[in-house]
Parts: structure tokens; sequence; C-alpha cells
């Protein structure tokens, strides 16, 4: 194995469990591992935010005459105006353009993509050839129905809105309960991964290499 | 204080160290349990296998480093899959993290199917603005990236030649760890460029696509390492997430017990006073 | 060889395509056995809500269909430059009898059952070589095993293929988008005017100002959180707003508020509301802009370094609100661990669970909305709270007739009007 992959692995396996020994109690190791982590992470992002759309988009662009792209950069650059107490206001017009823009493009797509074809597969027959696709159908048509009706703020829950209310939060919690075994599956995957890491890059190569070492 | 009140009242660590240790002896051991494939996976697996040779699919690597153990055994397998059977791809993200995944991943990719870059694959690389990205790249997708991550002026790109926007690709796969944009690529390109969909997701979001599986949004959903080891049995080989799966197995075994001696020891403990005699 | 022509305008589309149908089915179904029979009509429209690159080709299903189905009958589109020919045949303009039905097409034809008497073929008006838009003249021919060479139809159509500004199938978002918009803007007038409007209890927003006061007797920070999301995302725009009342709070409580955020323009837009809602408490002195800041834009590095301040700051109250991922339970695990008051709310609703099991308050999914309306109680918000109720009772009814008709469609399969909610939810 070449060296500087080998202190690559050693490295990682330190941090790895400098993070880990959160899980016993806050201790410098810790710290030293976040702060890092936090840099490293941040210093990726600036590269990544610098090579990818400063120099490619802009630098490029304008090196080909694309003139366009000067108002979005002129936009990008008015964010800094923060700095300067007088002319902070600038910073506003870029920030009213992303939220203009994206309600504006979000709006009709998520009516489209969510709330109108959503409610399509919703809508199905209840009375239908076959006991499990009924049953499927009369589930579906309740748990959407009743869900929606918990989600009424301005409708005093009494009488038939409060039973279905209830309902609605049986659903959900039914639901809750399905994303949490999905939620614990991504978080051992995680561990998983980690595990996998220490124990076939990092102890069994030393264990070997140690074992060389003194066994000949 | 009796032995289910010390149960209830156990230190944290203690469940942390026997998580790590039910995690890590199948790891060391290594034994395998048996995969079943589920509709979701199979629905992206199905979709892929029924592209013609040649046919194009792009990839959207939107997964940060942090899902990469959940996310990199699923995307191998899904790329083995689209190279092996002669495809071609075309890689995009719409995080910066992405980049560095992709590049990664396709240089790997390379390596395993003798692959040429602007021949069998390319990647466009990263832009910022999740929604005006998959817009642009429905519009006009070498507009929009003028040039590809590895500095190529993209009209100059083999595989690109006939790609013009979205509606030139014959399948999307999605491999995402959040629902970035909003589920930009469904919402915005799936509905507006016609675009078939296949997610691959982290399980955390698992649950969130359903409803887009649902309404035929996508063709399926290949969810956290359990899909990944599905994808892996349906490629017929055993990668990281089919042995991943019997330390997940093993966990779940552990959590199991301890969720039930807990609701054992509390309600044990809870009979004690009961039990004793009123004075 | 005729010289009728027909050219199809997009906004005639509907009417001029009812009236021609409403002709060929009166002259379908003439045709003799064993004989291949020319389809009745045959014209060319401009395809509806296309960027103007491609006209369409619409005709009344030949008699024949019937009859020789098995003897590979297909039809044959000519094409020439003028409507004097010649007329070449092309293979991208030879149509089987497979999802070329105009009723396969509902996105360019709509859902009307006689639809299924039509076939249609897209024709592309971009020339390959110099990529502009021209117009061509097109005859229809039909053929199958029997026959050597097609049997032609004399009409000769046309069409100009123009760019549509509107995506007119795409009429139904644009009611819901008008309706909801209508019902918020007429709700807000009313709310004006009604401000005592009721909105139920909504639990963890009651316990707001508990938890400020606790934090502020402890002597201890406030730690708010906007969540993983962007400003693109509506649940960080709704934690924002609440943001507002906690902070012009703890401006009158005199505390401290730690805001550490994911996004720089969240960081630039916390900022700026804590500021205001400091100025409104009047306050401005106690406002300290190295409170509000941004940590990392890397999911866990955030999680990383917002945990580490919890466990040094020691915050008494916890406000986790806005949209979450993984980091969920890393964070509210965390502020259990040290004794904070937490108060949590999310439209991730896989993160809910989490947030119950270790927080004291969770919102859930569009209470977080709601919270900041029922905060505030501003006629706008309130208004808007009112629109959206009545757009769900109205959504709700909807789906629960639109089922109940689509049940009465399995025992009435002709009544197709049974279909129509069914329908005006599809997404074309």
């Amino acid at each position: 194995m070449i060296w500087h992959e080998l202190l690559g692995i050693w490295l990682a396996a330190g941090f790895t469990l400098a993070i880990y020994s959160f899980l016993y109690k806050d201790n410098p190791a810790y710290k030293l591992a976040e702060h890092i982590y936090v840099g490293v992470s941040t210093g990726y992002l600036i590269c990544i935010a610098y090579w990818e759309v400063i120099d490619k988009k802009v630098i490029a662009a304008l090196g080909q005459h694309e003139w366009i792209v000067i108002i979005p950069t002129l936009m990008g650059l008015a964010m800094f105006t923060r700095f300067s107490k007088k002319a902070s206001w600038v910073s506003r017009i870029p920030l009213a353009f992303i939220i203009g823009y994206t309600a504006g493009v979000a709006a009709p797509n998520n009516i489209q993509g969510l709330l109108i074809e959503h409610s399509y597969a919703t809508i199905n027959p209840v009375l239908t050839a076959g006991f499990a696709p009924q049953l499927n159908a009369i589930i579906m048509l309740l748990g959407v129905t009743c869900g929606m009706i918990y989600f009424f703020f301005s409708v005093e829950r009494k009488g038939p809105i409060k039973v279905a209310a209830r309902l609605g939060i049986f659903f959900l919690m039914i639901y809750f309960g399905v994303a949490y075994g999905y939620m614990v599956m991504g978080r051992e995957s995680i561990l998983i991964g980690r595990l996998n890491f220490l124990i076939l890059d990092w102890i069994k190569p030393t264990l070997a290499a140690i074992g060389r070492l003194f066994g000949g | 204080m009796n032995i289910w009140e010390r149960i209830l009242q156990i230190d944290r660590r203690y469940i942390f160290l026997l998580i790590g240790i039910s995690g890590a002896i199948p790891i060391i051991m290594s034994f395998s349990l048996p995969t079943f494939v589920t509709p979701e996976v199979r629905g992206v697996y199905n979709a892929i296998d029924a592209l013609p040779e040649g046919a194009m699919v792009l990839v959207s690597f939107d997964y940060e480093p942090s899902a990469m153990p959940e996310m990199d055994p699923m995307a191998k397998a899904i790329l083995r899959h689209i190279f092996g059977r002669g495809l071609k791809v075309v890689g995009v993200t719409l995080i910066p993290y992405g980049t560095g995944i992709g590049e990664e991943l396709f240089v790997a990719m390379e390596r395993e199917f003798n692959l040429k870059q602007g021949v069998d694959y390319d990647f466009l690389g990263y832009k910022p603005g999740y929604q005006a990205v998959v817009l642009g790249l429905g519009q006009d997708l070498k507009g929009s990236f003028p040039k590809n991550f590895y500095e190529q002026d993209t009209r100059t790109v083999p595989i690109l030649k006939d790609i013009n926007s979205l509606r030139d690709f014959d399948y999307m796969m999605w491999l995402h760890d959040d629902a970035y944009g909003g589920y930009g690529w469904i919402i915005y390109g799936r509905q507006n460029y016609g675009i078939d969909i296949g997610s691959g997701c982290t399980a955390i979001l698992a649950t969130g696509m359903y409803p887009f599986l649902q309404a035929e949004q996508v063709t399926g959903i290949v969810g956290g390492l359990k899909g990944a080891a599905e994808y892996e049995k349906l490629m017929g080989y055993t990668g990281s997430a089919r042995l991943g799966m019997v330390a997940q197995s093993s966990i779940h075994v552990m959590i199991i017990g301890l969720i039930l001696l807990g609701n054992i020891a509390f309600i044990l403990s809870k009979r004690k006073p009961k039990k004793e005699p009123s004075g | 060889m005729s010289g009728k022509t027909h050219s199809g305008k997009c906004g005639f589309f509907a009417v001029s395509l009812t009236v021609f149908l409403c002709i060929a089915m009166a002259t379908v179904g003439i045709g003799q056995p064993g004989e291949l029979v020319l389809p009745a009509e045959f014209k060319a429209i401009d395809t509806p809500h296309d960027a103007g690159k491609s006209i369409l080709l619409v005709w009344s299903r030949s008699p024949s269909e019937e009859t020789r189905a098995d003897k590979g009958l297909e039809y044959v589109i000519y094409e020439a430059t003028s409507p004097e020919g010649p007329f070449k045949v092309e293979e991208k303009a030879i149509v089987g009898l497979e999802d070329t039905l105009c009723s396969d097409a509902p996105a360019l034809f709509g859902f009307s059952p006689r639809h299924k008497n039509f076939r249609f073929v897209e024709i592309s008006q971009v020339d390959e070589e110099t990529e502009e838009v021209r117009q061509h003249w097109y005859r229809l021919g039909i053929r199958d095993e029997t026959v050597t060479e097609p049997v032609m139809l004399d009409t000769i159509v046309t069409a100009k293929a123009r760019m549509n500004y509107f995506m007119s199938h795409r009429w139904n978002t644009l009611l819901v988008l008008l309706l909801m918009a209508g019902l918020v803007l007429v709700c807000i007038e009313w709310a004006k005017k009604h401000p005592d409007l009721f909105i139920r209890k909504i639990p963890g927003i009651d316990a707001v100002d508990e938890a400020i006061g606790r934090a502020t007797e402890m002597g201890k920070p406030i730690m708010y959180l906007t969540g993983y999301s962007d400003i693109d995302s509506i649940a960080t725009i709704a934690s924002i707003n609440i943001l507002a009342h906690v902070a012009k709070k703890v401006a009158q409580y005199d505390s401290r508020l730690i805001v550490p955020n994911k996004w720089a323009v969240t960081m630039t837009l916390t900022q700026e509301v804590v500021k205001q809602a400091y100025i409104n408490a009047g306050r401005p002195d106690a406002y300290n802009a190295d409170d509000i800041f941004f940590i990392a834009g890397e999911q866990f590095s955030y999680v990383a370094a917002v945990d580490g301040m919890m466990v040094r700051e020691k915050p008494a109250t916890n406000f986790f609100l806005g949209s979450f991922a993984a980091e969920s339970l890393l964070l509210a695990e965390t502020g259990f661990s040290i004794g904070a008051l937490q108060i949590a709310g999310t439209d991730s609703t896989y993160q809910i669970p989490f947030f119950v099991t270790a927080c004291d308050y969770c919102l859930i999914g569009e209470e977080l909305y709601a919270a900041s309306a029922y905060l505030s109680r501003e006629p706008r918000l309130l208004g808007n709270l009112k629109g959206q109720d009545i757009t769900k009772i109205i959504l709700t009814i909807l789906i629960l007739l639109g089922s109940v008709l689509m049940s009465l469609h399995v025992f009435y399969p002709e009544q197709h009007w049974l279909q129509a909610i069914k329908h005006f939810f599809a997404a074309l």
C-alpha cells in the first residue's frame, strides 16, 4: 500500500473514533474532529463553488463574450453589500429575485405535480373486483380524507370532524411508524459503513501487518 | 431499586456499545442471509432492462458524502446494470458534493467496463439553483452546461451530439439523499419534459417517495441499503450492500430485543407498588 | 388530385375537432369485408401547446381495421414540399395500430370517448439540414400484406406549425391556482373585518412563551434552527415567520437568541428578521449579529457543530422549526441530553417520529405553517389559513365524490361523465 493511502486510512480511522467518542462524552478529541470537519467541508464547498460556478459559468462565459452572465454575477456580488451598513439595502434586490423566482416557478409546478397528480392517483373505484384492491382503495381514501381533515385549522373539532381528525392522526401515526423504521435503517447503514471501514480497511490490514512484522 | 428499575435507568452508553458490537460481529465473521426482491426495486431494474442498447440514461448524483455508505453500493449496482447493458450515461449533480461522488463512480466504472469518457459516458458536473438547472436542461442542455466537468465544450462531446434537452434521454436515474428543489427532477423534469424517472434514495427518504410511485411519477424506488442489496441480488452478485444487510439484520435483532426488554421492565416495575402491603 | 386543404389553428382546435369528429362519425363503418376501405376523414392541425415544431395528422379509423387487422394493416403518410407533389413516403410516417388512437393521447385531444375512432401521427416540420420550420403537404394511404401498393386517399392536407404560448392542456392547474389564490384573497379581506377568526389550538405554539420565560429565568440562551433547507423551502419561510415572533419575545424578556444557519441566504434573512424584531420590541441595542451565523453547508458537519455548541452553551430552550432531514434525531437527542425544553416542527413527515420521541412539543406538517398565523393573528396570515382550509374542504369533497363516481363507473362503463372528476385531476 502506498504510504499516502496508509496515512489517509489512519487519519480517517482516527477521526471516526474521535467523532464516536462524543457518545461517551464531549471531549477535546471530538472538538478537534468537529472543527476540522466543519473547516474541511466548508473549504471543499468553496473550491467547488469557485471551479464549477465562478470559473466555468462566469469567467469562461465572459471569455466567450456571453455578456448576459454579468447580470446574475452582479446580483450575486450584491449579496456582499451586507458588509456595509449604508449599502446593505442593495442585497435585498437579489434576495427578492430569488424568493420571487422560486415562488413563481414552484407554484404551478407543485400544484400540478403534487396536488393534481396525487389526487388523481387517490381517486379510484372503491367497489372493484377482489377483496384486497377494494380494501386498499378504501384505506387509501379514508387515510387521505381523514388526514386532510386533521389539518383543518379554522374549523372547530366537534362531532364528525373530531372523529375524522382522530382517525386522521391514527393514519399519520402509522405513517410515522413506517418512516421511523426506515430512518433507523438509514442510521444503521451509516454505522455499518463506518464499521466496515474500521474493521476491513483499518484493523484487519493493521493486524496483518503486525503479524508479518513479528511472525516474519 | 430492583433489577427492572435498574434496566429502565441503564446508562445509554451501554446501548450504544451493544449496537456497535451487534453490527461489528457479522462484519468480522462475514456470513450471509437471503435477500428478497420487492416490486419497487424491480420497477427500476425492469425499466433499465427494457431500454434498447445505446439508449441514453441521465444519472443525477444528488447525495452528500454522509450518505455514501447507503448510496454508493446502490449507485454502483445500478451503473453496472446500465453499462453492462451497453447503455450510455450522462451524469449531472444538483449539489456541490455530487461532483466528487459522480467522478469517483465514473472512474470506477471506466476501469470495470473499459469505458471511454465522451463516448460511453459524460459528466456535466454541478450548477447551482435546483429548479433552474432542471428547467435549463429541459430547454437547452448545451446552453445550460456549455462545458462539462472535464472542461470540454459540450457541443464537441460525441455522446452529446444528439442530446439537446431532457426529452432526448430515454430514462433518468435520480440518486438522492434529499428532495432537492422540492423533488425537482419529478416536479420540473418529468412533468414538463416527459422523462421517465427511477428513484434511488436513502432509506430515510423512501417512505416519502411512495406517493410518487403510486401516482406513477417514478417507475420504482431503490430505498437505502436494503434496496441496494435487492438490486445486487437482481444483478447476481454479492456486494457491500448484501454484506451490510447482514450487519443491519443483526442490529435489528438487538434493537427488537432491547425494545422488548425495556417494555417488560417497564410493566414489571409498575407492578411492584401493587404487591407491597398497604401497611 | 383534389386541391382540398385544411389548416388548423390552435385557438379553434377544440371546436373544429368536435365538428370534424361528428362528420366523421357519420361516415365511418361503411366498408365491405375483404376490401381496403379508406378513412372517411383526414386533416392536419397544429400540435397544441408545443414550441411550434410539429403538426398532427388526424384521420378516422378505416372500417378495414375490423376486418383485416390480422393482415398487417397500416397507414402510410406521404409528404410533399408543395400541394402539387411529388408525394414521397418516409419510414417514420408508417403508422401501425398500436398507441396511435387519439384517445391514447389525452394531452393532445382530451378525454372524449369519441376519440377512440380516430388515429393520429405527429409530424416534425423542422428541416433536418437547415433546422428551420417549414410547411409541407400530406396524403394518407392504407395498405396490408395483400396489396403491393397502398390505396391512396385523394385529400391533401397541410397545417402551419405555430409556437403556443400557453400549455392549454394544463387548464386544470390554472383553475386550481386561481381558485386557491382567489379564496385566499377573499378570506384575507374577510379576516380584516373579522379579526376574531377561529383557529384551533396548536399545543406546541402555546408553549413558546413558557419556553422563552424558562430560558430567561435560568439565565441561559435560546437556540433556534430554521432547518436543513434553503430559502426555497416553504417550511423555512414559515420558520422565519415564527422566528420573528420568538425574537421579539426574546428581546422583550432580555434573553439571548442563538441562530446557527446551514445556508448563507437563510443566515442573511434570519439576521434581517431578528434585527427587525429587536427594533419592533424597542431593543435595537440588544441585537447581536454575531449570534446569527453560518456554520457549514454539509449536513453532518453542521450537526456536529450545532451539537457541540449545544453541549457547551447549554441552551435552556431549543426550537427546531423548518425542514429537517437525517440530522433531526441527532439534534433533538443532544438537546434532550442537556435537559433543554424543546419545541420542534417540520413538514418533513419522516422526521416527525424523532421529534415526537425527543422533544417536548412537536408541530406536525402543516401545523408549522399554521403556527405563524396563530402567533401573529395577522389578518393576512389568518385569511391565508382560512383560504387553504376551504381549498382542503373542496379537495376532500372532490376526492370523495370522485371515488364514488368511479365506483359507479365500474357498473355503468358507458356513462363516461362518471369519470369527469378523475379526468379533471389528470396531469397531462
